[in-house]
């Protein structure tokens, strides 16, 4: 080929290219024929590069082409290299593509070959759990948080002063029965409540408005059966503003039951009495399990009892330093471990206690 | 307080539906925490007569009855008890019935067929307390004036429902029921019965009355009943008591019983002739004197006691009991009846010394009115006229020292608005205090009410009370819910909250268990964990529930490693916990230290996976608190041997330093301690004070390295000995700040480099932060670190 290619430009005549075009463009295709059986017969990208050089190197076939570029008219110069340009882009691109194939295949083959059984296990997946009583806890912090209360803490071995008589429970006070308390000495007692921290906080802040807070902690009560615990948790939530009313903590606790239990579900506040607040509200949620029809969970009634709630007794306030006239407020005090229980079915609070890792696990 | 509906019924013309009642009362504030039928655990058991006996012939112990129960034909019924005889009348249990444990069928006893059961109280569920000793002995003797073939529980009234109500401690007026019914009229529109008295003249001549402690008894009401004939109290009325849960024991003690039940007021009743003195004076009592009350113990008195006595001898403990020697009994002829209002603080507290408390202690120590006072007496009198116990004396002897105050209470109608949050009209409000038989005067202002309770509302005082009332009685249902509107709340939440929170996430994240522990601790317990507490002053509690509860912890992990031991004896091996707590130290000042304290529990656990073996050791336990003190503080950590500990193991475990602070300590557990609890792996753990953590992390930026840092490796031959802690120090002193990565990659020991030598291979990471390092540099420092390892710590380069 290479010959006949050399014949066909040592017998060019000047500025005649033109009119020999066609011949010369069938030399070429012939020789792309030739290039394309060469292609073909290469397996690796190896045995192509061999062909590549052969048609591309320095001393390959286009090079070699392109050096008549120099030996023709400057007329037939175009003409020649858009011949030339067009064999050469053919070729390679056939080439190139050929080349890329075969390396794809084989990338495919080594990963292939790269396998792994993904059905085995992950390793270290070891995952922890919160204490469901931290879960309950952290949910109704955030609640109450999202809507402008402060979350605060208070001691857990509180002054007798802080934990009954700021709450208007003086001693031989008959509701002091109503919790049983521990005494470290006459006048340190574990606190029996979180309210002390009520009295802790409106010290701190009073004459400053509002006094909005959450707080969270241990109680303690010398208690302990299937329903009672020696040590519980509770949840203290206090407001005190201008214009707080009772239809505000009813709101309040509605939004809480909730946020809790889903919107489903509805709360009723029955009168009560605790010293520290007037009127007072012990408040149930509708049995979620019976849908209120009445069932062993709700003891046949349709309700479960949650929490503890009035308006700030005046004299709680006054004792703070705020004038009640001016000022009123709520507060509520509910039993995380209730909350706990109702939310996930658990029956017996001891296993909130006993710390078996079977438990600790499914929340 | 066990109130039952016959007993309400008594009070109204219309018929009452448990149910309904139960509604009512709960919606008031008075609680019902369970009602249920008295009769609900027996039915077809009948009254019937024994018509004649016969001794079993093969069984001593049987007796064969013949038993008329009003039919055509009597009933052969074989019986084991003894109390029996020819004519008693007796409740029988048909074939078919039910009884407290079980049901009644055909049976035969020794070959003798048996049609039927003759019955004990506690079979028809009557309580052993509410029996008399002959009652509470076999077979319930009935009372030969009944109807044969009656219904047992019509007998006893027992076709009735009980209610428990749970009072709150401001309704002690509730301990009455006929104020319970008073309720039931605010809710329902039923017709109350006026309760008849039988009123006297009061008088001074021939007795009198004499308080010489005015302040703990501010009144005392005595009247004489003459010529009275003690007798057992008609049926209806003891069954009144007897389902209530009072015993009853004579016309006399029960009247006093049921006054107190109706009106919630304790009454006494003396035999007056074994009273000596004409007068009664109420006192308070001798130290160290002795008294023995009706249940004939000896009570030790002391001088904060106050008595009843009769102007020679103490004759009862006021509230609490009387007195033996003054007791009523069949052969007594007059009473001293008595009605007192006794300080409520008092009566407690003698009852508590005493460990003695009464249906009458418990309704002084809740407070009664003065008012009341007499309205007790009169419906005793009555009563006794009722009942024709005796004659009633006109006289009664008053002594009233200090008058209730009841007060006239303002209240505002806006107020009352406001603070509920609602708009209930002033109409409303009035026929609200018009219920309560509140007495009201309308000021000009047209807002202002002035408001005077009823004498035995005790517990209306101030204006919030009378809030409280109308909201009750217009309804917790028709409340509005609302939102407060407030003043934006700007105080900031205490760090260590957050930083609990984020610890307690952090951990959970990263495989371990949280767990919440006892505050208490059992002393022995810091013993079995190898704390010596010797001749500290540790935190008790005065009143523990048990001794293994007694004291306040100081540390955690004596609960921390017996949860861990109870999941370990449970075959549990993955076991990683940790507790986030307070821990309690003692002061000088009122309260203790609360101290906020993490511990984190892991145990070694081997595992072969099918990736390799795992398992936990000291250094997973130093890395997870690394990272964690790295996520929540700048502090640098640093860890130092400590060899007196018997807690930890003593070459494996260090004190916890951050920025030179001991916080904490860290290391694999005594092996004694785990002995102790039974653990039979290695087991880590590390105990780390929060309060050292209680500043946010502070973030900065420091610009970023502008030239590229070039890696070394070292391999040196050190003293087996040799701690990394010391190569460290030596290379980062040696460095001139050039080194900004340190990476160990190999320890190797073995007898290729020699006894008592370990080869140490180090990846240096060289960076100047002001220029390109050249690799003569590099190499500058790099040697000068070999040769102050050479120097210092004697190394050789491998």
């Amino acid at each position: 080929m290479l010959e006949k290619i050399k014949k066909f430009f040592e017998n060019l005549e000047t500025d005649s290219l033109e009119k020999q075009s066609n011949f010369l463009k069938n030399l070429l295709n012939q020789a792309k024929e030739e290039g394309k059986a060469d292609i073909a017969k290469g397996n690796t990208v190896d045995d192509l590069k061999t062909v590549q050089t052969k048609y591309f190197g320095k001393k390959g076939l286009v090079p070699d082409l392109m050096r008549y570029m120099g030996k023709v008219s400057n007329k037939d110069k175009p003409l020649l290299g858009k011949i030339i340009h067009e064999f050469k882009t053919d070729l390679e691109n056939h080439l190139n593509q050929i080349i890329a194939d075969i390396e794809k295949a084989e990338n495919n083959a080594k990963l292939e070959a790269e396998k792994i059984d993904i059905t085995l296990p992950g390793t270290n997946t070891k995952i922890g759990h919160k204490h469901p009583l931290t879960i309950v806890e952290d949910q109704i912090k955030e609640i109450f948080t999202n809507i402008g209360y402060t979350v605060v803490e208070g001691y857990e071995i509180e002054e007798d002063y802080y934990n009954f008589e700021r709450l208007n429970i003086p001693k031989d006070h008959p509701a002091r029965e109503m919790q049983d308390t521990f005494y470290l000495n006459e006048d340190v007692v574990l606190r029996t409540h979180t309210s002390p921290v009520q009295a802790r906080i409106m010290d701190k802040l009073c004459p400053t408005l509002p006094v909005k807070v959450i707080a969270p902690g241990k109680v303690f009560r010398r208690d302990d059966d299937a329903t009672h615990s020696p040590m519980f948790h509770q949840i203290e939530g206090l407001i005190v503003d201008k214009n707080i009313t009772f239809a505000d903590l009813k709101g309040t606790l509605l939004h809480l039951v909730q946020s809790v239990f889903g919107e489903e579900r509805e709360i009723r506040l029955r009168p009560s009495f605790f010293p520290f607040t007037e009127p007072s509200a012990e408040v149930d949620v509708s049995c979620g399990n019976c849908n209120q029809e009445g069932c062993r969970v709700c003891g046949y009634t349709g309700w479960l009892e949650i929490l503890g709630s009035g308006m700030v007794h005046p004299k709680v306030l006054e004792m703070a330093g705020y004038d009640p006239k001016e000022v009123s407020g709520f507060a509520f005090g509910l039993g995380i471990e209730r909350i706990a229980m109702l939310k996930y079915g658990i029956d017996d609070m001891r296993l909130l206690f006993d710390n078996d890792l079977r438990f600790l696990e499914q929340f | 307080m066990k109130v039952t509906l016959k007993w309400l019924e008594y009070y109204f013309k219309e018929k009452l539906d448990g149910k309904e009642i139960e509604n009512i009362l709960t919606k008031l504030g008075l609680e019902v925490e369970n009602r249920e039928r008295l009769d609900a655990k027996f039915s077809k058991i009948v009254v019937g007569r024994i018509e004649s006996l016969e001794k079993h012939l093969d069984a001593d112990k049987l007796q064969i009855c013949v038993i008329n129960v009003g039919q055509s034909e009597n009933l052969q019924i074989v019986t084991g008890a003894q109390n029996v005889f020819e004519g008693m009348y007796v409740p029988v249990a048909l074939v078919g019935a039910s009884i407290v444990g079980g049901e009644i069928s055909e049976s035969k006893l020794r070959g003798v067929p048996s049609y039927g059961m003759l019955c004990s109280g506690t079979e028809l569920g009557i309580d052993n307390s509410l029996l008399s000793d002959k009652e509470k002995d076999g077979i319930l003797p009935l009372s030969a004036e009944l109807e044969l073939g009656m219904e047992v529980s019509k007998v006893f009234s027992m076709n009735d429902e009980i209610l428990e109500l749970g009072l709150t401690p401001n309704r002690a007026d509730c301990y009455g029921i006929y104020n319970v019914a008073k309720e039931i009229v605010l809710k329902k529109d039923y017709n109350l019965m006026e309760l008849e008295y039988l009123e006297g003249k009061r008088g001074s001549d021939g007795f009198s009355v004499e308080i010489k402690s005015p302040e703990l008894c501010h009144r005392y009401i005595a009247r004489i009943v003459k010529n009275v004939k003690i007798e057992t109290s008609p049926l209806w009325f003891a069954n009144l008591l007897r389902n209530v849960g009072v015993r009853p024991i004579n016309n006399i003690v029960d009247i006093t019983n049921y006054v107190m039940f109706e009106l919630g007021h304790p009454m006494h009743a003396f035999d007056y002739d074994k009273l000596e003195g004409s007068k009664i004076v109420v006192e308070l009592a001798v130290d160290g004197d002795n008294f023995k009350t009706l249940d004939e113990q000896d009570r030790k008195l002391d001088s904060d006691m106050l008595l009843i006595k009769d102007g020679v001898k103490d004759v009862a403990l006021a509230g609490v009991m009387g007195g033996f020697n003054s007791e009523v009994d069949g052969n007594t002829k007059n009473i001293l009846f008595e009605a007192a209002h006794f300080n409520s603080a008092s009566i407690r507290r003698t009852s508590r010394k005493l460990g003695l408390r009464s249906e009458a202690s418990g309704r002084f120590e809740r407070g009664l009115s003065e008012d009341n006072v007499l309205k007790a007496m009169n419906r005793a009198m009555y009563l006794v006229e009722l009942l024709g116990a005796g004659e009633v004396d006109e006289l009664y002897y008053d002594s009233y020292p200090v008058v209730q105050t009841i007060p006239t209470i303002k209240s505002s109608v806006r107020r009352v608005n406001s603070l509920l949050g609602m708009d209930i009209p002033k109409d409303e409000i009035v026929s609200i205090y018009k219920k309560l038989k509140f007495k009201i005067e309308e000021e000009a202002d047209s807002d202002t009410l002035l408001v005077t309770p009823e004498a035995h509302r005790i517990d209306v005082q101030s204006e919030i009370d009378l809030v409280e009332e109308i909201v009750r009685i217009y309804g917790y249902e028709n409340i509005p819910a609302t939102l407060p509107v407030s003043t934006t709340n700007t105080l900031k939440v205490d760090y260590n909250i957050k930083l609990v929170s984020q610890i307690k996430s952090y951990l959970a994240d990263n495989g371990f268990n949280e767990i919440i522990s006892y505050s208490f601790i059992d002393k022995e317990s810091y013993k079995k964990c190898g704390y010596d507490f010797e001749g500290d002053v540790r935190l008790k509690v005065m009143n523990p529930l048990s001794e293994t509860q007694s004291y306040m912890r100081e540390k955690l992990l004596p609960g921390i490693i017996e949860i861990a031991s109870r999941n370990y004896k449970r075959q549990r091996r993955n076991i990683n916990i940790f507790e986030i707590g307070r821990v309690y130290s003692g002061t000088d000042e009122s309260l203790p230290i609360e101290n906020l304290q993490l511990g984190i529990f892991i145990l070694e656990n081997e595992l072969k996976e099918w990736y390799g073996k795992t398992k936990n050791d000291f250094y997973n336990l130093k890395g997870i608190l690394e990272r964690l003190v790295a996520v929540i503080s700048n502090k640098a950590l640093r860890f130092e041997k400590q060899n007196d500990m018997q807690t930890l193991h003593p070459g494996r475990s260090a004190v916890i330093l951050a920025d030179n602070e001991p916080v904490g300590s860290i290391g694999e557990i005594h092996p004694e301690v785990l002995a102790m609890y039974d653990i039979k792996e290695k087991a880590y753990y590390l105990e780390l004070d929060l309060r050292a953590f209680s500043e946010p992390k502070i973030k900065q930026y420091a610009g970023l390295p502008k030239y590229p840092s070039i890696e070394r490796d070292m391999a040196v031959i050190l003293p087996k000995e040799m701690e990394y802690g010391n190569i460290y120090k030596v290379i980062k002193d040696a460095s001139n700040n050039m080194v900004v990565g340190f990476r160990i990659f190999d320890i190797f020991e073995g007898i290729q480099i020699g006894n008592n030598v370990k080869s140490v291979a180090l990846s240096l990471t060289y960076q100047n932060p002001e220029k390109t390092m050249t690799d003569e540099e590099v190499s500058q420092i790099h040697n000068s670190i070999v040769d102050q390892l050479v120097d210092k710590l004697g190394a050789r380069l491998r």
